[in-house]
């Protein structure tokens, strides 16, 4: 499981630039589904089929799998100018990167010494503007190897922390496509009723492109979205954030099916996994969002796993709860069967009753 | 295109509204066309099609523009009036607003007097109006309901032009005119002039959805990041050629697609620019999560003061935009894939 | 005129239905249509899908849609001593919120939003600031956490308990009586009850010129979810939203032109454009052709102002689509106030609109 995580954390896999993530996700896959596919957008779309007897529930496990990333911009002689968004532009000070031209090359982005700052400068944060990449490279070599639209990502290898910790890029959301994984790899030793069909999604960072694509293409009968949430850590809000090793985080809301969380929450007590609720009054800020409206509605559950420094270069995880977790979709994938799906319908009153 | 473009800024479209320059363009177009169809919000389809063994490529130009629908009408016969797109109040004051029956206006806003003459900080849209020259409400010749757009001087400076109301009729231009030019491809073409881009690519993701094409091209304008001290790190200059976007703020332009746009211009020898557009975005970003998704990319004219009355463009531009876009749908598309 | 009593007005308003969790207003709903429509069920959202049949058959597939939900507190917390946090679900005007009482739950449990006293305030620049919903707890009384865990539980919504009144006079109605033909009434959730009342008084009348769809949608006010879904599912040619929308027609400060977005009493409130969709001409001209022919009064709201379920349908098939509103002062607060002749002047417009629909939009399709 852990190799997993490492080998997807590292890799590369910008919104809309998937096609190689895609490849490394689908060779993951394959020993485990009885069919894998890669659509036009990069989805890679896995099926394993359940044994109950045609027509089967169709259960939808959906991670995305692109991850934030920052792109060339400009190139200013021996330098690049690049955007980012979704990163707090204060964390790119100092940090390597790789920029993925026609061949990764290694960068820096640095900032002028304390020496040469006045009181005042020293306050203020440079602005994305003003920063730029250093590759070392001369303005002539540069422009051979870099393109404007390049995409830039920090280097970062996963890292080993005390007991059950491990810190990285792209736990967001490699970590909940992990637990998918792994959770296709704990289903061949499991009897199933239904299709489990496991979506790694793209373009969620930038517009949850595939969570609208693939769910069209697909339409299940139910999904359950995976995505990382919030953890605690110095400074952060008192709600909505968790524990690292509480456990899986379920999401409650109306973003989400009942019961759907309600199986959720009912497995975990049953099982004794410790877990989370998280309360979404409205968008929950996932896939899951796109998921529940598309194609006419399906019905959707969300599970989390909590993890610090979101869209930083060093977000921190628990393997507890990846292995948790793992635990929670394999019984959640055991127990959808066809009565289980039935019962997602909204049903009209007994008009049998007396009323007003 | 030195005859079509004037044509087309001088039909009023604003968002939704977008009659006069739909029935322009399938007049424009109707020699050319194998079909020609409309939707029910009014996108105009405009089909060539190919030998079979091509793929559906769908072209997406917007032809609404932005500009005003009058809100409510005051005694003594000023117009208040709501935005059509986004209005920048700086290109506001002292503008003028065609309706589509003629009548013209002039923009100012409450305590106007001062502003007009020395500048001052801008009010929030509520306060602004329009003075069609009407001395009060029996005199009108415009009412509540009313679109207008802004007026649109169009002067040809040899190399550039200036013309308002290029964002997007310069779009529909390029593919109007490739349109015609187009010969012998395989591919199934539908040029859709879509509605409703302004306010939301309203149309585009309509008409996607319904065509479910196998790759799709927006054309559309762009700013540049050549004006003086631009504050838009943007690595598109007026005249260098058309400009490819690797991204928007909204979607990342499908790599294949934009590499066979890049490969077409390079061995057509046709300048071209690839960049990063760092404001806004088109059409393309609601073509592409259309039913199980459709691979798109953006080819867009370079234009300055994008939203002012006055959008300037440069000739060989467009022309260069024209020739693209004719070679990219007449070539091989196959390992585009789709 | 409607069919709808009073009571039913008064049971539709006052039942609870945050986004997500319109189930006891769509039982209410459904109970009362199922003996007048031939159809009934429900989507795999939540939205609540009747086909009426009408005296003739529509030529086309009208869909009428309104939404059920409405703007709601959501509990995020409970803490040790039993107080409940809260998120809002949907835009809740959180300048609305002090003082006022709630009921939590599918339970209707009864709680209060508390404040400090103003004795307490470090200086009066504090009694100008809104304050921030995640600072507010509802109140219902328990002792300490367990005691509130026994009744509530957290992702359950809190909703005003404002009852329907007639402003004026006290005066009380019986729930049997017909609705006043004209009046101001107050109450919570007029957006978009409304609209779901206008939809109902069609449902009920057993005359209905055509056939229509009547779609009571889910999740409208967290971004027009049910209706981004029911599109799809229901293909219809037209749709036309019923709402219950802004209404400011206030005194403004002294220097401020008023410019307002609609205006209590002045008939149903017709959009042309708001910030999501563009009413399709010839829709918006077909009602008000029939506007002057029945002498139906009308008024334009203010365009580019919200956003509706026709937004919702519309997304990926861009079918036509009409929104037809009752101007509704004080929407996303506890008491709203509308005005029942503004509201029965819709039904009459709605209704009056149905015969000729199909032929003015085909007459005006793009040739």
């Amino acid at each position: 499981m852990q190799d997993i995580l490492q080998k997807l954390c590292e890799a590369f896999g910008p919104s809309g630039r998937e096609a190689i993530l895609a490849a490394q996700v689908a060779e993951i896959m394959r020993p485990w589904c009885d069919d894998v596919s890669i659509d036009a957008l990069w989805n890679v779309i896995g099926v394993k089929q359940g044994a109950a007897p045609e027509p089967r529930p169709r259960l939808m496990l959906m991670a995305h799998m692109d991850e934030i990333s920052m792109m060339v911009t400009a190139i200013e002689g021996p330098f690049l100018r690049f955007r980012q968004r979704f990163y707090d532009p204060r964390l790119l000070v100092g940090q390597t990167v790789l920029v993925y031209g026609r061949e990764p090359i290694i960068g820096v982005v640095g900032d002028r010494p304390p020496h040469l700052m006045d009181a005042a400068e020293r306050q203020h944060m440079p602005r994305i503007d003003d920063l730029v990449i250093d590759t070392g490279l001369d303005a002539e070599t540069l422009a051979t190897w870099v393109q404007v639209g390049d995409s830039v990502l920090v280097q970062r290898p996963m890292l080993q922390l005390l007991g059950q910790r491990v810190a990285g890029k792209a736990f967001d959301n490699r970590l909940s496509l992990t637990a998918v994984l792994s959770t296709l790899e704990a289903l061949q030793s499991v009897q199933h009723p239904g299709d489990v069909i496991v979506v790694a999604s793209v373009g969620e960072e930038m517009n949850l492109l595939g969570a609208q694509t693939a769910t069209f293409g697909l339409r299940p009968d139910l999904a359950v979205v995976l995505d990382v949430t919030f953890g605690k850590q110095p400074g952060s809000p008192t709600t909505g954030t968790f524990k690292l090793g509480s456990g899986p985080v379920i999401g409650v809301g109306p973003n989400l099916h009942p019961c759907i969380t309600d199986k959720l929450l009912d497995l975990c007590d049953s099982l004794e996994i410790p877990h989370e609720q998280e309360l979404l009054p409205a968008n929950s800020g996932t896939d899951a969002w796109m998921v529940q409206v598309t194609a006419g509605g399906v019905p959707t559950g969300l599970v989390g796993m909590a993890i610090r420094n979101m869209h930083s270069p060093v977000e921190v995880a628990d393997l507890r709860d990846l292995r948790r977790t793992v635990r929670l979709l394999t019984a959640f994938a055991t127990a959808a069967d066809q009565a289980f799906v039935d019962d997602l319908a909204y049903r009209l009153p007994d008009f049998a009753e007396v009323t007003a | 295109m030195k005859t079509l473009i004037p044509k087309l800024v001088d039909a009023i479209g604003p968002s939704g509204f977008e009659e006069a320059i739909r029935e322009l363009i399938r007049k424009e177009t109707a020699a050319w066309a194998d079909e020609t169809w409309t939707d029910t919000m009014g996108n105009l389809y405009v089909r060539k099609a190919g030998d079979g063994s091509g793929k559906r490529v769908m072209v997406a130009a917007h032809m609404d523009e932005i500009g005003v629908i009058v809100a409510q009408v005051e005694d003594n016969g000023f117009l208040r009036f709501a935005n059509i797109g986004t209005l920048a109040p700086k290109t506001l004051l002292g503008a003028r607003v065609r309706f589509a029956n003629g009548a013209v206006g002039v923009i100012s806003h409450d305590g106007g007097a001062r502003a007009e003459i020395i500048g001052s900080k801008l009010p929030d849209l509520h306060r602004w109006y329009i003075d069609v020259g009407a001395t009060g409400k029996d005199d009108l010749p415009v009412q509540v309901g009313d679109v207008g757009v802004f007026a649109h001087p169009f002067v040809d400076l040899g190399r550039r032009v200036i013309v308002g109301g290029a964002d997007n009729r310069v779009g529909c231009a390029v593919a109007i005119e490739s349109l015609r030019r187009l010969q012998n491809s395989s591919h199934d073409v539908i040029m859709v002039f879509t509605v409703q881009e302004e306010i939301g690519n309203r149309g585009a993701r309509v008409a996607a959805y319904q065509l479910h094409p196998d790759l799709a091209l927006a054309i559309d304008i762009t700013p540049t990041g050549d004006a003086p001290k631009s504050e838009l790190t943007m690595a598109v200059d007026l005249g260098k050629g058309p400009a490819i976007p690797v991204a928007d703020t909204r979607m990342i332009s499908h790599p294949r697609v934009r590499q066979a746009l890049v490969d077409v211009a390079r061995q057509h020898d046709i300048p071209h620019q690839v960049f990063v557009l760092t404001l806004g975005g088109t059409d393309a970003s609601a073509i592409e999560p259309a039913r199980s998704g459709v691979m798109t990319a953006n080819l867009m004219v370079p234009c300055r003061y994008v939203h002012t009355p006055s959008e300037l463009v440069d000739w060989q531009d467009v022309e260069d935009s024209v020739r693209l876009l004719t070679a990219f749908l007449q070539s091989d598309l196959s390992q585009v894939g789709g | 005129m409607t069919a709808l009593t009073w009571g039913m007005l008064r049971q539709l308003t006052e039942t609870p239905a945050g986004p997500g969790d319109e189930g006891a207003v769509r039982d209410l709903i459904a109970r009362w249509i199922q003996p007048h429509v031939q159809a009934l069920r429900i989507d795999a959202l939540g939205n609540l899908i009747a086909e009426k049949k009408g005296v003739v058959a529509a030529p086309m597939h009208i869909a009428v849609a309104a939404h059920m939900d409405e703007v709601a507190l959501f509990i995020t917390e409970i803490d040790e001593e039993g107080f409940l946090h809260m998120a809002s679900s949907g835009g809740v005007n959180a300048r609305t919120l002090l003082g006022k009482s709630v009921q939590v739950g599918s339970d209707r449990l009864p709680g209060v939003i508390g404040w400090l006293p103003p004795h307490h305030a470090k200086n009066s620049d504090e009694f100008t600031k809104t304050p921030d919903v995640n600072d507010l707890v509802v109140d219902i009384g328990a002792d300490d956490a367990k005691a509130a865990k026994a009744k509530v539980k957290p992702g359950q919504r809190m909703i005003f308990d404002t009852p329907l009144r007639l402003l004026g006079p006290l005066q009380s109605l019986n729930d049997d009586d017909p609705l006043p033909a004209q009046g101001r009434i107050s109450g919570k959730a007029f957006d978009d009850r409304m609209g779901c009342a206008t939809l109902m008084s069609l449902l009920l009348d057993d005359a209905l010129p055509v056939d229509i769809t009547a779609v009571f949608t889910v999740q409208e006010e967290i971004g027009l979810r049910g209706a981004l879904a029911a599109g799809l599912g229901l293909q219809p040619d037209v749709v036309i939203a019923l709402e219950g929308t802004v209404c400011d027609d206030l005194p403004g400060s002294r220097h401020e032109k008023r410019f307002p977005t609609t205006r209590l009493g002045d008939g149903p409130a017709l959009t042309q454009r708001d910030g999501m969709v563009v009413v399709h001409p010839p829709l918006l001209q077909h009602f008000l052709r029939v506007a002057a022919a029945y002498h139906i009064p009308t008024q334009f709201k203010r365009p580019n102002i919200g956003g509706t379920d026709a937004a919702g349908f519309a997304r990926w098939l861009g079918m036509p689509t009409g929104i037809i509103s009752t101007p509704c002062r004080y929407i996303h607060g506890p008491a709203a106030v509308a005005e029942l002749s503004d509201f029965h002047a819709g039904v009459a417009l709605l209704r009056a609109s149905l015969p000729e629909l199909a032929s003015a939009l085909a007459s005006h399709s793009h040739p």
